[in-house]
């Protein structure tokens, strides 16, 4: 196993094939959920918003990317905190991998990629559904692919990094309620950023979901905001140090 | 019964043990306390402002947040009872077995049960609180019309953990919690939370009566503006009933876990 793309590709599979025995308790979380919020939502308040400040396209158009986003990102958090926990400590799946020739990088990539492959099978899922419901074009179930995969590793990366760094996994409801949920609320998911104070604005445009809201608006809607290139180049700043710190915390974790 | 409501509140004591034991024990129930707040500010300030369609009743921000507000108080008390009554509850009657070490004190498992409802009730208050006096100060509600809320949630507290406790024994493992949870976040959406009832439709507004969450809501907001009459007591009326025998539920199943 010279090859690190083949390593990877063994951690992956290992991860899948664990994935395709265990699929259905994931089932409605990750792909009756976003429908239920969209509905939801778009239920509740289609009719009473002021489309202007919406772009114009009506409340559920607006609401179908940013809900997308926010699922990628809970289902990233979601992989990588629990699930990595449990394979340092309980399962102990990465001390037995460390035995083999893989090295620490095959096993936090191969772990990335996963994470991208569940988020772009949710999101298929999803914009299938939505685009089939005639709420945005066909052509968008391929298009959120890239923004959804973005999203994946920039979330990914930093919430595996906690996953190997913590000794108690009571850790994980509070980073779900002081992390999790003022973002998905102050990103610009259910409403505009500029309908917040400015300094939210500001604290947004430095996490990684606004930046992936944005992107993934973009592809669903085939328009661009002038700013692609740094949504991107936030995602990057993300996933980088992210997977620096993990290779710190796997390499700590599993050296004995 | 004074025996009775000592081993009720052993049962609560041992939570209350556990929750110091543990590091982000604390922590986290102290974000709990954040969860209205956050939310007011998101979708009161968010979609408040957006607030200005044919359909909608709201003149401006201020007046949907006063909408708004009271609604958010029972969506505190649904999350946390649903995670002490469904999520920690399950854990200890199955996965760690603490209830196997409890029944072998004089504790029966009515008074597990009574103790697990009373633990979650008053922690589901305890978080309330200062959402509340904040909501209560931003003039969102009269100071009167705050403790009605706490009155209400109280009693909400004690039938939504009831009916979490009622469905939990039903179980058959972890993957049952995904439809639980599923469950949950579809009542706080389609109960008249975020928006009116008949914003969803005749039909929709129909099937939402059949969600306590909705009446549950509706009680919160009468107690905020100081009205309450025949049809809250009517709501008060079905919701014991329907706590009553969740609770009678999980008792028998929680004897048939443990004593068989």
């Amino acid at each position: 196993m010279s090859n690190p793309v083949a390593r990877i590709c063994a951690v992956f599979e290992l991860q899948l094939r664990f994935h395709l025995r265990t699929w259905r308790g994931g089932l409605f979380s990750a792909f009756v959920l976003p429908l239920i919020v969209t509905y939801g939502f778009g239920l509740a308040f289609g009719d009473e918003l002021d489309a202007h400040a919406l772009g114009g396209a009506g409340y559920v158009a607006f609401l179908i990317p940013g809900v997308l986003a926010a699922t990628i990102f809970e289902i990233a958090v979601g992989e990588s905190t629990w699930p990595v926990w449990s394979r340092f400590t309980w399962i102990g799946t990465y001390h037995a991998l460390r035995a083999t020739p893989l090295r620490i990088s095959d096993i936090i990539l191969g772990h990335y990629l996963f994470v991208v492959l569940r988020a772009l099978v949710v999101a298929t899922v999803y914009v299938a559904v939505v685009a089939a419901l005639g709420f945005v074009p066909a052509r968008a179930v391929l298009a959120v692919w890239p923004p959804c995969a973005g999203i994946a590793v920039a979330i990914a990366a930093p919430a595996t990094a906690l996953g190997a760094l913590v000794d108690n996994d009571s850790w994980f409801p509070v980073v779900q309620r002081a992390v999790v949920l003022p973002l998905t609320l102050t990103s610009g998911v259910f409403f505009p950023l500029a309908e917040l104070p400015p300094v939210c604005a500001t604290v947004a445009a430095l996490t990684p979901l606004w930046h992936g809201v944005e992107i993934t608006r973009a592809a669903v809607g085939n328009a661009t905001d002038g700013g692609t290139l740094v949504h991107w180049l936030v995602l990057l700043a993300w996933a980088v140090p992210g997977y620096a710190v993990c290779h710190i915390a796997f390499s700590r974790r599993l050296a004995t | 019964v004074r025996y009775r409501l000592v081993r009720v509140a052993a049962v609560v004591g041992r939570n209350v043990d556990y929750l110091r034991a543990s590091p982000a024990g604390w922590l986290g129930a102290l974000t709990a306390c954040f969860e209205p707040m956050l939310y007011l500010g998101g979708f009161g300030y968010g979609l408040g402002e957006l607030m200005g369609g044919a359909k909608s009743g709201f003149a401006g921000t201020a007046e949907y947040m006063r909408f708004l507000a009271p609604a958010l108080v029972a969506a505190s008390i649904l999350s946390v009872t649903t995670v002490e009554t469904t999520f920690n509850f399950y854990s200890k009657l199955r996965a760690i077995q603490v209830y196997d070490a409890v029944i072998m004190t004089p504790c029966t498992p009515l008074e597990i049960a009574a103790g697990e409802l009373a633990w979650a009730s008053l922690l589901a208050v305890a978080s309330a609180v200062p959402g509340v006096a904040l909501m209560a100060a931003l003039g969102l509600f009269s100071w009167s019309g705050a403790v009605g809320a706490l009155v209400v949630s109280l009693f909400a507290a004690v039938c939504l953990s009831a009916i979490g406790l009622g469905v939990t024994v039903f179980a058959r493992g972890w993957q049952d919690f995904e439809i639980i949870g599923v469950v949950q976040y579809a009542m706080l959406l389609f109960s008249g939370t975020f928006a009116p009832l008949e914003n969803c439709g005749r039909v929709a507004a129909t099937i939402a009566q059949l969600s306590p969450f909705t009446h549950v809501v509706a009680l919160t907001r009468a107690a905020t503006g100081g009205h309450f009459g025949w049809v809250e007591l009517a709501r008060v009326g079905g919701l014991a009933a329907m706590a009553m025998a969740s609770l009678a539920i999980a008792r028998r199943q929680i004897a048939r876990t443990l004593l068989a």
